[in-house]
């Protein structure tokens, strides 16, 4: 029988991180459960690439004073996640602008699913991030992508989510507000995983809603 | 209680009460937890709130009542509650995940499958599987590969998830079924809800898949899509779906190099299975009418799988094709020429391959007994001392009779070999055979 080398013609499904490392998220351990959230959902989208034809490529970055890529396009199979330190401001338009460069550089020709793009923020931005998000939006791949975004704590400016998510997934999401850790937890696995498979499996519609939290899993909650 | 449940807990059905032992799975309808209830071990399936639904509970209620089709089914065994009222479940068999692959893993390249026996007898399991539960009066609705799961060192197989079954009488179509690249195309554009006939589609999808990988649908067209969204594979699987090898329409073959895993095999198979393969997906692609059923695809494989035989260079695994005859092949794998066949025997119009180690079952060689697959009837048997004496062996209830050479009419039962001899004539049981020997082609 025949090997099968790489002549199945895979697509792959690009998953984006796009995280919020300002001052202001060292506050009250959420940058802490932030990186323990992450690292908790990577067993649950290894299993979406077991069962996907192609890989998960995961990329991420920060912005803060700044913004700058700290993963690039690394199979899930491989991915682990270094924890994240926090300083500065929140030049949230500069990471989207970073993203829109990338997208528009290294994705010329590239096949895939429809990106899937996880914002996740604590504040308001300090920089004008609608201009980056407009260049993020005039991307073929930033047009037709997954787009959401959690709020952590409860000072984030919902707006600017919202305008982060826009019309993706036919403008039916909305920003998931994550008030305490579990629920960060579970909106970081909600968001990858599900968002994921809603990627690979476009025709079967709606993504799920997110889960409930468990009045059993506050237990240990940190309250921000 | 609440959407997902926590180690210890304990839910119960009418009769017995489960603790939970941990979670193995999640998806968008739940979570699947390890379940123990008086020693034994099951899987539960336990909603989240939005899908425990009234008409869920009836579905799985029903499923529970009539019970399993066959022992191919991981089927409802009962519908489970814990304290709240807002989600329930139901516990099943647990699947021996280490006997058993689940096919998107198989697909995603786990394992590489070295010979094509336990292939098609998967496939042939599996088509049967789905006929058993079509004749029950249920269709399955969402065929892919994430609810089959094959062991393929024997072709033994698995249907799980079968709540996704229902009774074969669907009319609204507001509720999206399906996998992408398995459903129907009058299901992709909305037209009809799942049915018996579009599982028949589903079906012919998974096999051809399974001995070919590439997806029939997937060849030039696919591959020029750069971002795949909704839109594009409604028109892929829906509006304007192509056979990657359509006698006509050339405008979506496999892409050289990039995308043409299916030539490689494609052009190994024997004209019969191109052709019901090419029906399926011309034909039966735009008429739900006429799709390819089950006992049709069933007495194919089993032709196909009776068409295996070696190349006598490299030994490979090649098919017979006698309408390949007179204009051979090279052996893809050593690329020398196919010249020597094995012993063949002729049935009607059936002509099965008699290798070295060739064991055939009642299905293979009766027509009348389609479904008896599983239980060997004759197989090769080589002469212990003298290794250029082949014969076939009796291993039925049947008595076969054949003339020698000397015109002595003879009696085989059980266990009971006759010497392979050209041109001789067997009448096994209902049915009669004649034996060619294996010859060496110009």
């Amino acid at each position: 029988m025949m090997d099968r080398e790489s002549r199945m013609g895979n697509r792959d499904l690009h998953l984006f991180f796009l995280i919020d490392a300002s001052d202001s998220m060292s506050y009250g351990g959420k940058i802490e459960t932030l990186n323990n959230a992450i690292r908790e959902s990577i067993p649950h989208i290894r299993e979406i690439a077991r069962d996907a034809e192609g890989s998960i490529k995961v990329h991420a970055l920060t912005f803060s004073t700044g913004a700058r890529w700290v993963q690039k396009n690394v199979d899930i199979r491989d991915f682990t996640w270094e924890n994240m330190t926090t300083k500065g401001v929140t030049d949230m338009g500069r990471g989207f602008e970073l993203l829109a460069e990338k997208l528009e550089n290294d994705f010329q020709g590239e096949r895939g699913y429809q990106p899937v793009m996880i914002l996740l923020s604590d504040g308001l931005p300090t920089d004008d991030y609608e201009a980056g998000l407009k260049k993020l939006k005039n991307t073929k791949w930033g047009a037709k992508a997954i787009r959401i975004s959690i709020a952590i704590g409860s000072e984030t400016d919902l707006d600017v989510l919202q305008a982060f998510i826009g019309d993706s997934f036919r403008g039916e999401l909305k920003p998931l507000k994550a008030k305490n850790a579990s629920e960060l937890k579970n909106y970081i696995r909600w968001a990858s995983t599900a968002a994921s498979t809603a990627s690979i499996n476009p025709l079967k519609g709606m993504l799920p809603p997110p889960p409930a939290v468990t009045p059993e899993s506050d237990v240990d909650e940190i309250d921000w | 209680m609440s959407d997902s449940l926590s180690k210890g807990t304990w839910v119960a059905s009418n009769e017995r009460r489960y603790k939970v032992l941990e979670e193995i799975g999640s998806g968008g309808q739940g979570n699947v937890y390890l379940v123990e209830s008086e020693g034994m071990k099951y899987a539960l399936k336990w909603y989240n709130k939005t899908s425990s639904t009234v008409e869920q509970y009836r579905g799985i209620e029903l499923l529970v009542d009539k019970g399993a089709p066959s022992e191919k089914f991981i089927w409802p065994l009962a519908i489970v509650e814990g304290e709240s009222k807002d989600n329930f479940g139901y516990v099943m068999p647990l699947i021996d995940t280490k006997r058993y692959t689940k096919l998107t893993h198989y697909f995603g390249g786990e394992i590489k499958v070295k010979r094509y026996e336990y292939l098609i007898d998967a496939c042939i399991k599996i088509a049967h599987g789905y006929n058993e539960l079509h004749l029950s009066g249920l269709c399955y609705r969402d065929i892919s590969f994430g609810n089959l799961f094959v062991d393929f060192s024997t072709g033994d197989i698995l249907i799980c998830d079968n709540d996704n079954v229902t009774i074969d009488n669907l009319t609204g179509t507001d509720q999206i079924w399906g996998t992408q690249g398995f459903m129907a195309p009058e299901v992709v554009r909305g037209e009809q809800a799942p049915s018996t006939q579009t599982d028949l589609f589903s079906l012919s999808v998974v096999l051809f898949r399974m001995l070919h990988l590439q997806h029939p649908l997937q060849g030039k067209r696919e591959y020029e899509i750069e971002i795949v969204d909704y839109d594009a594979l409604v028109d892929l699987y829906g509006k304007n779906p192509v056979f990657i090898y359509d006698p006509i329409d050339e405008t979506n073959r496999p892409v050289k190099g990039k995308k043409d895993i299916a030539d490689g095999y494609w052009q190994i198979m024997p004209s019969f299975i191109k052709e019901r393969f090419t029906e399926a997906f011309t034909v039966g692609l735009n008429d739900p009418n006429h799709r390819v059923r089950e006992s049709i695809w069933i007495r194919d494989l089993l032709m196909l799988k009776a068409s295996l035989m070696y190349c006598y260079q490299c030994g490979a695994q090649l098919f017979y094709d006698r309408h390949r005859l007179n204009r051979q092949d090279n052996c893809p794998h050593c690329n020398t020429k196919v010249s020597v066949l094995p012993p063949r025997l002729r049935i009607n119009d059936r002509i099965v391959m008699l290798n070295h180690d060739t064991v055939l079952s009642a299905a293979e060689v009766d027509d009348t007994r389609l479904m008896d697959y599983e239980a060997p009837y004759m197989k090769v048997e080589i002469h212990p001392r003298h290794p250029e004496i082949w014969g076939i062996k009796n291993l039925s209830d049947d008595v076969w009779r054949y003339t020698t050479k000397d015109g002595t009419e003879k009696e085989v039962v059980k266990d009971g070999v006759i010497p392979m001899r050209e041109g001789q004539e067997i009448v096994f049981g209902r049915f009669e055979g004649q034996i060619r020997m294996g010859v060496k082609l110009k």
